[in-house]
């Protein structure tokens, strides 16, 4: 039983190791290697484990059988795997002579012979065919899309705030006057409203002109500690080559105890060095918003772009006192800090893009360089 | 606003002599909050540039537009051939002399213009750097001294700083208020400047007008001064020069003084002609309708209403208080006696006026933000000792002050170890009073690390702590604070569903050869119309930019559209995009309207199916994308059936996206009236959804199937049923008959021959697989489930083999 088993065996795996060897694929004669001598249900190894069970007259005949077909797919896989014909044709040789003048065993041993002169015949002509390939011929291009430029930077933005522990919150576009105005502290007769020209719907409706209306949303609906970014769409009703009537911020905003002035700081030139890089400067300088004090626009600057020059990327401040009684946190236990920046301007500085318009025209020739 | 650096230095002590004093002054006011946003210098070399005198004047013999002018410069007469239209002879002019250097880099030689010798250039205003007017040469005063130096007095050596003032600032709207900033950053004190004004005894202002304030909530303090016996003229050079380094033209010597001293000091100033105003007298108050509308002067006749402050003489409007004067009063040529004011208005009052009537005027500008209510009578007698200086007259003794509502000023706490806190700095009493008092506010100390801060009225913007807190921050600076960054203790939350949603929903679409779209949130109405989108399904925006923007979009794929036709327009041709956004539906009774976040695909390619009966390949490949981010999602209960008449659809090509009974979206072919819109040729096939709803469902859990242990047996099944058939019907009675073992039906194939489309009749193939997952399916097993099917099939559609 042992014995046609064997039979069988070698019959198809010597079939398996001279397919591998002609296609050079040392991951088949691998898998024939752990298929028959695999320490866990190798079949060979089966049959090996099993010789103690035969009577003494099996044994003679099937251990040294055993033996040689071990040895055969030994010698060929790690021939297979070192490209050495001379190795793998050995192989056969071996095994071919300790079959010849079994029962059977001239069949299989002239097989044995006919694979090894298949070997030699098919690593001549494989050796001719291998004459270097052209591998500047371009591959062949799977269809993929792009995503969209600023979803990149405002993903990577995101990705990098996650890190530092803010949540992403959002929040409708089109908005009560209320939440983009009045809980930020912009009454209606303030000239700070003057700042966003403000696109009107219906009633008290309006097109959100920044995305800390979220912020008020939020803090409405949960206790302090906050600790949240609200990326999206914002509207002014502006248009030229640097302004767009609709366009992408990015808000954070984070309250706890205790948290000062010199966190806001210590935040934003992490986050700057994130996303630009190690080598840039951060400067702070003192601006209005009516829903922060104090109030700070962020400068950025590096020795390699711009010849040094500061560019303004964002702007924000430690929330104000106003804001949080609007939304019934305690000014005097709670403290904490925002910050907002447009994605287009970030993402024109990023990929040297001068002309805010083109993010909207959705131009393929644009979108595929990126 | 713009301020001269030489202006600066009558009320700080500069060393104007410093070349890097004013990149150092800029830089210190921008690290304050005070953001220079240009400092503009002297680009050119004006040595050579001076005041001639035009002696005559000259067609050029050989262009129409030139002319020959002869001019002296007080050294010699010399021709210069000269293109503008109004210069004349007798005109004091600004004469550039070969060797200056002009702003831009041309330096003027001596030339042959059209066959003409000239010696110079009479220079324009924009020429020389000095404003925008190009439309003729600048005449000057015809009192300076011929041959003087034109760059001194035109001040063209001197340095600007353009400031961007934010609205809390209003104190810095002049150019005390940002000598006060710079003083403090310097470390000098500042110099307010001694009026002594010469004033007539004989005469005083009570006895000459009356002043009434009517309404004190919108004008708590109405000054006025008296001058009589003036000459309408033009301002000294000095003035016109600092006017015009300001930004403003010079008009004549009253009205450049008003201006002048509002530049100086931030409170804006109007000049009446006395004997315009009714029983000479000023009633301040509202608007009635009595009234009728006001002729402003210049020239435009507005309506009023009756929240509109008017300063009236002893019958009439005059002006309208803080925005503007009226022309029927102004100051004229022939003007003797005037009535100025310097008022207090509540810049809640102006702001609403101003803007009801859509103007802004540098004395509204300063009003709404708020002047100074202590700095009135000062300005007035300012202003009034210079009209005497300038415009000659008396000044009447007095001023006629009318305060029925006194502002005082406003005392503040603060807390010094509230400002360390929050500032993140550690500071200590000293530096907390020292920093207030740099900046003009008076410390007192109360005792327990609390200071009360007496808040002048010039910064209306300090009225609480944290107001304190951010000047002692601005003025420790904002780059001595060290950066700290704060420790979190929890984690950042999962995102959303809708999140998660619209991150998959990319990632499929971008694999799937979609690339991303963004479009504005508004589209024009005519589009929508034309898709068949009806008006009361738009929410409409009050303000639009242009009737292309003028509604918020009710479907993506408006904008998608346009960007297939902008691509195909330059020659892109295969056109796949997705975009991810919201559309917005007006609720009745609801403030707000739906926003409904979506993705939206197209794809550009042939309407027209190859046989009648299978998909476009379009459309094929883009419902083929759909079904992919769908099933990803783990959904088990979708379906596709036929959609009524929808905005945008071709109706023979539109299919509802069900997963149950709830309808998610659609998919299918444009329509050509919606394709119309755009001018778009070819086919669109298509498909918008509505991901917030899909937020909703919750996925079935993931589990994994074991993996086959028994060979499956497949089957192929090729049938032919009614044309009118669907895929959808047959698919589910193949499910249905074909019993426990049937593992899965794809349909491979579905085509039409000419003799099937004689009959009416399809063919349809599908591979079947049958598996046991415990055993090996016998082909007798397997032939009874198939003969099942048929059976079904031939039952309920009439379908048969294909032979």
């Amino acid at each position: 039983m042992s014995e046609d088993l064997l039979v069988n065996m070698i019959r198809e795996c010597s079939g398996a190791l001279s397919d591998a060897w002609a296609a050079h694929d040392a991951g088949a004669a691998e898998g024939v290697r752990i298929r028959y001598l695999g320490r866990k249900g190798g079949e060979l190894s089966e049959v090996m484990r099993g010789l103690k069970d035969l009577s003494a007259d099996e044994k003679r005949i099937v251990g040294p059988l055993a033996n040689s077909v071990r040895a055969y797919i030994e010698a060929s896989v790690s021939a297979i795997k070192e490209d050495d014909k001379e190795k793998i044709i050995e192989a056969h040789r071996t095994l071919g002579e300790h079959l010849r003048g079994r029962e059977e065993g001239d069949a299989l041993s002239e097989m044995i012979e006919q694979r090894a002169s298949e070997i030699s015949g098919a690593a001549v002509a494989v050796a001719s065919s291998r004459s270097r390939l052209d591998l500047t011929i371009p591959g062949r291009a799977p269809l993929i899309g792009h995503e969209h430029p600023l979803v990149q930077t405002m993903e990577d933005l995101i990705e990098v705030l996650t890190r530092l522990g803010y949540s992403v919150a959002e929040g409708p576009e089109a908005e009560l006057d209320y939440y983009n105005f009045e809980a930020l502290n912009i009454p209606k007769d303030h000239p700070a409203r003057d700042m966003q020209d403000t696109f009107y719907l219906a009633g008290d409706a309006l097109l959100r002109t920044h995305t800390s209306p979220v912020q008020i949303r939020v803090m409405e609906n949960q206790p302090p500690p906050v600790k949240v970014i609200a990326p999206g769409k914002v509207f002014r009703c502006d248009a030229d080559v640097t302004h767009s009537p609709m366009f992408h911020q990015i808000e954070g905003l984070y309250v706890d105890e205790g948290v000062t002035f010199a966190d806001l700081k210590g935040t934003l030139e992490a986050f700057v060095r994130e996303i630009f890089g190690p080598e840039y400067r951060v400067r702070l300088r003192p601006s209005f918003f009516p829903f922060t004090e104090p109030s700070v626009e962020v400068d950025i600057a590096s020795d390699y772009v711009a010849g040094g020059e500061w560019m303004e990327v964002l702007g924000a401040g430690m929330v104000d006192p106003a804001v949080f009684e609007a939304v019934g946190y305690d000014p005097e236990r709670w403290t904490g800090f925002a910050w907002g920046l447009g994605v287009e301007r970030i993402t024109m500085l990023r990929y040297g893009i001068s002309d805010i318009r083109l993010f909207f025209e959705n131009d393929l020739r644009m979108l595929r360089q990126f | 606003m713009r301020i001269s650096l030489e202006w600066l230095a009558d009320y700080i002590d500069l060393h104007l002599e410093d070349a890097e004093l004013p990149e150092r002054l800029a830089n210190g006011l921008l690290l304050a909050g005070l953001e220079v946003e240009a400092l503009e210098r002297p680009e050119a070399s004006f040595d050579g540039l001076v005041v001639a005198e035009v002696l005559s004047v000259e067609a050029h013999p050989n262009a129409d537009r030139l002319k020959i002018c002869r001019v002296t410069d007080g050294a010699g007469e010399r021709s210069v051939v000269c293109g503008a239209p109004n210069v004349a002879a007798g005109q004091r002019v600004v004469l550039a002399t070969p060797g200056v250097r002009m702003p831009g880099g041309v330096k003027v030689e001596v030339a042959r213009i059209r066959g003409e010798r000239s010696e110079g250039m009479i220079c324009s205003e924009r020429e020389i750097g000095l404003g925008a007017d190009h439309s003729g040469i600048m005449v000057l005063d015809n009192e300076l001294a011929i041959g003087s130096d034109a760059a001194e007095i035109l001040g063209l050596n001197d340095v600007i700083f353009d400031i961007s003032i934010t609205p809390n600032r209003a104190d810095c709207l002049s150019v005390l208020g940002v000598a006060r900033e710079a003083a403090a950053l310097l470390g000098t004190s500042l110099r307010t400047p001694e009026i002594s004004i010469q004033e007539d005894e004989s005469v005083s202002a009570a006895s000459v007008c009356a002043v009434e304030i009517w309404d004190p909530d919108k004008c708590p303090r109405y000054a006025a001064r008296i001058i009589q016996g003036v000459e309408i003229g033009p301002s000294p050079a000095w003035m016109a020069r600092r006017l015009r380094a300001a930004g403003m033209r010079p008009i004549n010597n009253v009205v450049d003084v008003t201006n002048y001293v509002m530049l100086s000091l931030g409170q804006p100033l109007h000049a009446f002609d006395l004997h315009r105003l009714a029983e000479h007298k000023i009633i301040v108050r509202r608007w009635a309708e009595s009234d009728g509308p006001f002729t402003t002067l210049d020239g435009q006749q507005r309506e009023m209403d009756d929240e509109d402050l008017m300063i009236c003489d002893g019958e009439k409007p005059v002006a309208i208080g803080g925005v503007m004067g009226g022309l029927y009063s102004e100051v004229s040529d022939d003007t003797r006696d005037i009535l100025l004011e310097s008022a207090y208005f509540t810049p809640q009052t102006i702001r609403r006026t101003r803007r009801r009537l859509g103007m802004s005027t540098e004395a509204s500008y300063r009003f709404e933000r708020g002047v100074d209510p202590s700095g009135t009578v000062r300005a007035a007698d300012l202003a009034a000792e210079f009209i005497r200086r300038t415009a000659g007259g008396a000044v009447a003794r007095g001023a006629v002050d009318a305060h029925p509502a006194p502002i005082a000023p406003k005392q503040v706490p603060i807390r010094v170890t509230r400002a360390s806190s929050l500032l993140g700095v550690s500071l200590d009493a000293a530096r907390v009073r020292e920093s207030l008092e740099s900046l003009g506010l008076l410390v007192n100390d109360t005792g327990d690390g609390v200071f009360s801060v007496e808040v002048p009225t010039f910064r209306p913007d300090i009225e609480r702590e944290i107001d304190l807190i951010e000047e002692v921050g601005r003025r420790v600076g904002y780059e001595n604070i060290p950066a700290t960054l704060p420790i979190s203790e929890s984690p950042a939350a999962r995102p959303t569903r809708t999140r998660s949603l619209e991150l998959k929903a990319r990632r499929i679409m971008v694999a799937g050869g979609f690339s991303e779209a963004i479009n504005y949130s508004f589209v024009s109405r005519e589009a929508l119309r034309s898709m068949g989108w009806l008006d009361e399904q738009m929410v409409e925006l009050r303000n639009p930019l242009s009737g292309e923007m003028d509604v918020l979009r009710s479907t993506l794929l408006a904008g998608l559209l346009a960007n297939v036709a902008h691509n195909l327009s330059r020659g892109v041709g295969e056109v796949r995009l997705f975009e991810l956004g919201r559309s917005f539906h007006p609720v009745n009774g609801e403030a707000l309207p739906d926003q409904v976040l979506r993705l939206a695909g197209v794809i550009v390619g042939s309407a027209a199916s190859k046989d009648g009966v299978s998909l476009p390949g379009a459309l094929s490949e883009q419902k083929g994308v759909l079904e992919r981010f769908l099933e990803s999602l783990g959904l088990d209960n979708l379906r596709f059936a036929p959609a009524d008449a929808v905005p945008g659809w071709e109706p023979s090509a539109v299919s509802k996206v069900l997963v149950g009974e709830m309808n998610i979206g659609h998919v299918g072919l444009v329509a050509p009236e919606a394709l119309g819109v755009w001018d778009i040729e070819t086919g669109v096939a298509a498909f918008e959804i509505n991901l917030a709803a899909l937020a909703e469902i919750d996925p079935a859990p993931r589990r994994l199937t074991p993996l086959p242990r028994y060979p499956a047996s497949l089957r192929d099944l090729a049938v032919v049923v009614d044309a009118e058939r669907t895929n959808g019907e047959i698919e589910a009675i193949i499910r249905q008959s074909g019993g426990d073992w049937l593992e899965s039906v794809n349909l491979f194939d579905v085509y039409q021959d000419a003799a099937l489309k004689a009959s009416g009749e399809k063919s349809l193939a599908y591979s079947l697989v049958f598996r046991h997952p415990e055993a090996t399916l016998t082909d007798e097993q397997v032939s009874v489930a198939f003969d099942g099917i048929v059976g079904a099939l031939g039952a309920r559609l009439n379908a048969r083999l294909r032979s």
